[in-house]
Protein backbone atom coordinates (compact mmCIF):
# COMPACT_ATOMS: atom_id res chain seq x y z
CA UNK A 1 0.00 0.00 0.00
CA UNK A 2 2.82 2.34 0.98
CA UNK A 3 4.54 1.60 -2.30
CA UNK A 4 1.39 2.46 -4.28
CA UNK A 5 0.97 5.74 -2.40
CA UNK A 6 4.66 6.56 -2.93
CA UNK A 7 4.31 5.89 -6.67
CA UNK A 8 1.15 8.03 -6.88
CA UNK A 9 2.77 10.89 -4.96
CA UNK A 10 5.89 10.70 -7.12
CA UNK A 11 3.80 10.66 -10.28
CA UNK A 12 1.79 13.67 -9.07
CA UNK A 13 4.94 15.59 -8.21
CA UNK A 14 6.44 14.75 -11.58
CA UNK A 15 3.29 15.92 -13.35
CA UNK A 16 3.30 19.09 -11.25
CA UNK A 17 6.92 19.96 -11.98
CA UNK A 18 6.73 19.06 -15.67
CA UNK A 19 6.31 22.33 -17.46
CA UNK A 20 3.92 21.97 -20.35
CA UNK A 21 4.46 24.72 -22.89
CA UNK A 22 1.21 25.95 -24.38
CA UNK A 23 0.87 25.94 -28.13
CA UNK A 24 -2.25 28.10 -28.17
CA UNK A 25 -2.09 31.88 -28.21
CA UNK A 26 -4.82 34.48 -28.37
CA UNK A 27 -5.56 38.18 -28.51
CA UNK A 28 -8.67 40.22 -27.85
CA UNK A 29 -7.07 43.34 -29.39
CA UNK A 30 -6.41 42.33 -32.97
CA UNK A 31 -6.43 45.41 -35.18
CA UNK A 32 -8.42 45.26 -38.40
CA UNK A 33 -8.56 48.22 -40.76
CA UNK A 34 -10.30 48.28 -44.12
CA UNK A 35 -9.88 50.82 -46.86
CA UNK A 36 -12.03 51.66 -49.85
CA UNK A 37 -10.34 54.25 -52.02
CA UNK A 38 -11.86 56.03 -54.99
CA UNK A 39 -10.98 59.46 -56.42
CA UNK A 40 -14.21 60.80 -54.88
CA UNK A 41 -14.13 59.19 -51.45
CA UNK A 42 -11.67 57.54 -49.08
CA UNK A 43 -13.35 55.28 -46.57
CA UNK A 44 -11.50 53.80 -43.61
CA UNK A 45 -13.04 51.60 -40.93
CA UNK A 46 -11.02 50.57 -37.88
CA UNK A 47 -11.62 47.94 -35.24
CA UNK A 48 -9.07 47.20 -32.49
CA UNK A 49 -11.22 44.69 -30.60
CA UNK A 50 -11.13 41.67 -32.88
CA UNK A 51 -10.45 38.30 -31.30
CA UNK A 52 -7.93 35.89 -32.74
CA UNK A 53 -6.33 32.60 -31.75
CA UNK A 54 -3.37 30.75 -33.19
CA UNK A 55 -2.09 27.26 -32.48
CA UNK A 56 1.60 27.35 -33.26
CA UNK A 57 1.85 23.54 -33.38
CA UNK A 58 -0.52 23.30 -36.36
CA UNK A 59 -0.66 26.87 -37.69
CA UNK A 60 -4.44 26.92 -37.25
CA UNK A 61 -5.74 30.44 -36.78
CA UNK A 62 -9.09 32.11 -36.50
CA UNK A 63 -10.52 35.59 -36.17
CA UNK A 64 -13.87 36.99 -35.09
CA UNK A 65 -14.96 40.60 -35.25
CA UNK A 66 -18.12 42.52 -34.39
CA UNK A 67 -19.20 44.59 -37.39
CA UNK A 68 -20.75 47.26 -35.17
CA UNK A 69 -17.38 47.81 -33.51
CA UNK A 70 -15.88 49.29 -36.70
CA UNK A 71 -15.36 53.01 -36.29
CA UNK A 72 -15.29 55.68 -38.98
CA UNK A 73 -14.31 59.34 -39.05
CA UNK A 74 -17.79 60.28 -40.25
CA UNK A 75 -20.94 59.16 -38.42
CA UNK A 76 -22.91 58.91 -41.66
CA UNK A 77 -20.37 56.46 -43.11
CA UNK A 78 -20.69 54.31 -40.00
CA UNK A 79 -24.49 54.34 -40.25
CA UNK A 80 -24.47 53.46 -43.95
CA UNK A 81 -21.87 50.72 -43.38
CA UNK A 82 -24.01 49.05 -40.69
CA UNK A 83 -27.48 49.65 -42.10
CA UNK A 84 -27.10 49.55 -45.88
CA UNK A 85 -24.05 47.43 -46.64
CA UNK A 86 -23.02 44.83 -44.06
CA UNK A 87 -26.48 44.80 -42.36
CA UNK A 88 -24.87 44.28 -38.97
CA UNK A 89 -28.17 43.76 -37.13
CA UNK A 90 -28.74 40.66 -39.26
CA UNK A 91 -25.08 39.61 -39.59
CA UNK A 92 -23.36 40.94 -36.44
CA UNK A 93 -20.05 39.07 -36.79
CA UNK A 94 -17.46 38.32 -39.42
CA UNK A 95 -15.24 35.28 -38.89
CA UNK A 96 -12.19 33.68 -40.43
CA UNK A 97 -11.07 30.10 -39.93
CA UNK A 98 -7.92 28.91 -41.57
CA UNK A 99 -4.29 27.98 -41.17
CA UNK A 100 -0.76 29.00 -42.04
CA UNK A 101 0.09 26.72 -44.95
CA UNK A 102 3.85 26.90 -44.37
CA UNK A 103 3.76 26.74 -40.57
CA UNK A 104 6.78 24.40 -40.54
CA UNK A 105 8.91 27.29 -41.83
CA UNK A 106 8.20 29.40 -38.74
CA UNK A 107 10.59 28.91 -35.83
CA UNK A 108 8.45 30.11 -32.94
CA UNK A 109 11.36 29.86 -30.49
CA UNK A 110 13.78 31.91 -32.60
CA UNK A 111 13.44 35.67 -33.02
CA UNK A 112 12.77 36.70 -36.59
CA UNK A 113 10.28 37.63 -39.27
CA UNK A 114 8.84 34.73 -41.20
CA UNK A 115 6.87 35.16 -44.45
CA UNK A 116 3.72 33.04 -44.38
CA UNK A 117 0.66 32.28 -46.44
CA UNK A 118 -2.69 31.88 -44.72
CA UNK A 119 -5.65 30.21 -46.37
CA UNK A 120 -9.10 29.69 -44.99
CA UNK A 121 -12.72 30.66 -45.07
CA UNK A 122 -13.94 34.20 -44.48
CA UNK A 123 -17.59 34.56 -43.49
CA UNK A 124 -19.21 37.97 -43.75
CA UNK A 125 -22.73 39.18 -44.51
CA UNK A 126 -23.88 35.55 -44.38
CA UNK A 127 -21.53 34.48 -47.19
CA UNK A 128 -18.50 32.21 -46.80
CA UNK A 129 -15.64 32.47 -49.29
CA UNK A 130 -12.19 30.92 -49.56
CA UNK A 131 -9.44 33.48 -49.08
CA UNK A 132 -5.68 33.32 -49.26
CA UNK A 133 -3.38 36.02 -47.97
CA UNK A 134 0.33 36.58 -47.63
CA UNK A 135 1.63 37.94 -44.37
CA UNK A 136 4.31 37.53 -41.77
CA UNK A 137 4.78 36.07 -38.33
CA UNK A 138 7.14 38.02 -36.10
CA UNK A 139 8.77 36.38 -33.09
CA UNK A 140 10.52 38.76 -30.73
CA UNK A 141 11.58 37.94 -27.18
CA UNK A 142 8.94 35.23 -26.91
CA UNK A 143 6.17 37.48 -28.23
CA UNK A 144 4.32 36.30 -31.31
CA UNK A 145 2.64 38.73 -33.67
CA UNK A 146 1.20 38.43 -37.15
CA UNK A 147 0.34 40.89 -39.89
CA UNK A 148 -1.21 40.69 -43.30
CA UNK A 149 -2.68 42.89 -46.02
CA UNK A 150 -5.06 41.46 -48.56
CA UNK A 151 -7.95 42.45 -50.81
CA UNK A 152 -11.50 41.20 -51.02
CA UNK A 153 -14.28 41.99 -53.46
CA UNK A 154 -17.36 43.15 -51.59
CA UNK A 155 -19.54 41.83 -54.43
CA UNK A 156 -18.32 38.33 -53.41
CA UNK A 157 -20.18 38.81 -50.13
CA UNK A 158 -23.50 39.89 -51.66
CA UNK A 159 -22.95 43.49 -50.61
CA UNK A 160 -24.65 45.64 -53.19
CA UNK A 161 -23.49 49.18 -53.93
CA UNK A 162 -26.33 51.44 -55.10
CA UNK A 163 -25.60 53.04 -58.49
CA UNK A 164 -25.88 56.54 -56.99
CA UNK A 165 -22.72 55.94 -54.87
CA UNK A 166 -20.91 53.61 -57.28
CA UNK A 167 -18.16 56.18 -57.83
CA UNK A 168 -17.60 56.59 -54.10
CA UNK A 169 -17.22 52.98 -53.01
CA UNK A 170 -14.58 50.69 -54.45
CA UNK A 171 -15.64 47.08 -54.99
CA UNK A 172 -12.10 46.08 -54.00
CA UNK A 173 -11.53 46.63 -50.32
CA UNK A 174 -8.05 46.42 -48.79
CA UNK A 175 -7.84 44.84 -45.35
CA UNK A 176 -4.93 45.24 -42.90
CA UNK A 177 -4.75 42.83 -39.96
CA UNK A 178 -2.26 43.09 -37.08
CA UNK A 179 -2.38 40.77 -34.05
CA UNK A 180 -0.13 40.63 -31.00
CA UNK A 181 -0.74 37.32 -29.23
CA UNK A 182 -0.24 36.09 -25.71
CA UNK A 183 -0.35 32.53 -24.35
CA UNK A 184 -3.81 31.13 -23.83
CA UNK A 185 -4.08 29.88 -20.29
CA UNK A 186 -7.70 28.78 -20.33
CA UNK B 1 -42.51 86.21 -57.72
CA UNK B 2 -39.54 87.63 -55.85
CA UNK B 3 -40.87 86.11 -52.64
CA UNK B 4 -41.14 82.66 -54.24
CA UNK B 5 -37.60 82.96 -55.55
CA UNK B 6 -36.31 84.08 -52.17
CA UNK B 7 -38.08 81.25 -50.33
CA UNK B 8 -36.83 78.73 -52.91
CA UNK B 9 -33.28 80.05 -52.52
CA UNK B 10 -33.53 79.84 -48.73
CA UNK B 11 -34.88 76.28 -48.90
CA UNK B 12 -32.11 75.34 -51.31
CA UNK B 13 -29.44 76.81 -49.01
CA UNK B 14 -30.96 75.01 -46.00
CA UNK B 15 -30.89 71.70 -47.92
CA UNK B 16 -27.25 72.25 -48.95
CA UNK B 17 -26.35 73.23 -45.39
CA UNK B 18 -28.06 70.17 -43.96
CA UNK B 19 -26.33 67.96 -46.55
CA UNK B 20 -22.91 69.34 -45.58
CA UNK B 21 -23.70 69.01 -41.88
CA UNK B 22 -24.79 65.39 -42.30
CA UNK B 23 -21.81 64.52 -44.52
CA UNK B 24 -19.22 65.90 -42.12
CA UNK B 25 -21.03 64.93 -38.89
CA UNK B 26 -18.84 62.96 -36.49
CA UNK B 27 -20.00 60.57 -33.79
CA UNK B 28 -21.14 62.26 -30.59
CA UNK B 29 -18.63 62.12 -27.75
CA UNK B 30 -19.65 59.31 -25.42
CA UNK B 31 -18.71 61.44 -22.42
CA UNK B 32 -21.54 63.81 -23.41
CA UNK B 33 -24.14 61.06 -23.79
CA UNK B 34 -26.53 59.86 -21.12
CA UNK B 35 -26.19 56.20 -20.18
CA UNK B 36 -29.34 54.17 -20.77
CA UNK B 37 -28.03 51.30 -18.65
CA UNK B 38 -25.84 51.29 -15.54
CA UNK B 39 -24.57 47.84 -14.64
CA UNK B 40 -21.61 46.12 -12.93
CA UNK B 41 -19.18 44.63 -15.50
CA UNK B 42 -19.60 41.17 -13.94
CA UNK B 43 -23.40 41.32 -14.37
CA UNK B 44 -23.11 42.46 -18.00
CA UNK B 45 -20.64 39.67 -18.77
CA UNK B 46 -22.82 37.07 -17.01
CA UNK B 47 -25.94 38.27 -18.83
CA UNK B 48 -24.20 37.83 -22.19
CA UNK B 49 -22.71 34.46 -21.18
CA UNK B 50 -26.15 33.19 -20.17
CA UNK B 51 -28.07 34.44 -23.21
CA UNK B 52 -26.31 36.39 -25.96
CA UNK B 53 -29.40 36.94 -28.13
CA UNK B 54 -31.50 38.26 -25.27
CA UNK B 55 -28.65 40.46 -24.04
CA UNK B 56 -28.17 41.87 -27.54
CA UNK B 57 -31.84 42.89 -27.49
CA UNK B 58 -31.28 44.70 -24.19
CA UNK B 59 -27.83 46.23 -24.54
CA UNK B 60 -26.52 46.26 -28.13
CA UNK B 61 -25.93 49.79 -29.43
CA UNK B 62 -27.08 51.21 -26.10
CA UNK B 63 -24.97 53.70 -24.14
CA UNK B 64 -23.91 51.51 -21.23
CA UNK B 65 -22.11 52.50 -18.04
CA UNK B 66 -20.16 49.61 -16.52
CA UNK B 67 -18.31 49.49 -13.23
CA UNK B 68 -15.64 46.90 -12.63
CA UNK B 69 -12.12 45.99 -11.63
CA UNK B 70 -9.41 46.67 -14.22
CA UNK B 71 -7.65 43.40 -15.04
CA UNK B 72 -5.72 44.53 -18.11
CA UNK B 73 -4.66 47.78 -19.76
CA UNK B 74 -3.15 47.62 -23.23
CA UNK B 75 -1.89 50.51 -25.30
CA UNK B 76 -1.20 50.22 -28.99
CA UNK B 77 -1.00 52.51 -31.99
CA UNK B 78 -4.76 52.65 -32.39
CA UNK B 79 -5.80 53.37 -28.80
CA UNK B 80 -6.16 51.86 -25.37
CA UNK B 81 -8.05 48.71 -24.47
CA UNK B 82 -9.14 48.22 -20.87
CA UNK B 83 -10.49 44.86 -19.69
CA UNK B 84 -12.91 44.88 -16.78
CA UNK B 85 -13.23 41.72 -14.71
CA UNK B 86 -16.09 39.42 -15.72
CA UNK B 87 -15.77 37.27 -12.61
CA UNK B 88 -14.33 34.16 -14.29
CA UNK B 89 -10.65 35.05 -14.18
CA UNK B 90 -10.08 35.45 -17.91
CA UNK B 91 -12.90 37.17 -19.75
CA UNK B 92 -14.99 40.23 -19.02
CA UNK B 93 -15.90 43.54 -20.62
CA UNK B 94 -13.39 45.02 -23.05
CA UNK B 95 -13.49 48.79 -23.53
CA UNK B 96 -11.85 50.79 -26.32
CA UNK B 97 -10.65 54.27 -25.29
CA UNK B 98 -8.88 57.13 -27.02
CA UNK B 99 -5.24 57.82 -26.15
CA UNK B 100 -5.99 61.53 -26.15
CA UNK B 101 -8.30 61.17 -23.15
CA UNK B 102 -6.27 62.46 -20.18
CA UNK B 103 -8.28 60.36 -17.70
CA UNK B 104 -7.20 57.21 -19.52
CA UNK B 105 -3.57 57.75 -18.52
CA UNK B 106 -4.58 57.43 -14.86
CA UNK B 107 -6.08 53.95 -15.20
CA UNK B 108 -4.31 51.40 -13.04
CA UNK B 109 -4.59 47.65 -13.11
CA UNK B 110 -6.48 46.47 -10.02
CA UNK B 111 -8.44 49.70 -9.56
CA UNK B 112 -12.20 49.89 -9.84
CA UNK B 113 -13.51 52.28 -12.47
CA UNK B 114 -16.67 53.21 -14.28
CA UNK B 115 -16.61 53.39 -18.07
CA UNK B 116 -19.33 54.61 -20.41
CA UNK B 117 -19.38 53.18 -23.92
CA UNK B 118 -21.44 51.79 -26.75
CA UNK B 119 -22.14 48.07 -26.31
CA UNK B 120 -21.58 46.29 -29.63
CA UNK B 121 -22.11 42.67 -28.55
CA UNK B 122 -19.97 39.75 -27.43
CA UNK B 123 -17.00 37.82 -28.77
CA UNK B 124 -14.93 36.24 -25.97
CA UNK B 125 -15.70 39.36 -23.91
CA UNK B 126 -18.52 41.87 -24.07
CA UNK B 127 -17.26 44.64 -26.36
CA UNK B 128 -17.74 48.35 -25.64
CA UNK B 129 -16.51 50.94 -28.16
CA UNK B 130 -16.02 54.74 -28.10
CA UNK B 131 -15.59 54.59 -24.34
CA UNK B 132 -14.99 57.37 -21.83
CA UNK B 133 -13.98 57.23 -18.19
CA UNK B 134 -16.76 58.29 -15.85
CA UNK B 135 -15.24 57.99 -12.45
CA UNK B 136 -11.62 57.02 -11.83
CA UNK B 137 -11.19 55.55 -8.38
CA UNK B 138 -7.75 55.33 -6.85
CA UNK B 139 -7.40 52.18 -4.81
Amino acid sequence: MKTIIAILVSASLFAFTLKVETTKYFTREANIIFFSDTPLEKIKGTNNQAVSTIDISTGAMDFAVLMKAFEFDKALMQEHFNENYVESDKFPKATFKGAITNNADVKYTVDGEYPVTVTGKLTMHGVTKDVSAKGKVTVKAGQISTSSTFNILISDYNIAIPSVVKDKINNTVKIDVVSNYKPYEG
Amino acid sequence: MKKILLVSLLLFLCAVGFGFYEYFRTNAKTADLTANVKIPAIDLYNAYSDNETHSDSLYRMEVVEVTGKVTEVKTDTSGIIVLLDGGNGMFGVTCSLQKTDEEVKKIEKGSTITIRGICTGMLMDVVLTRCAIVQPDKK
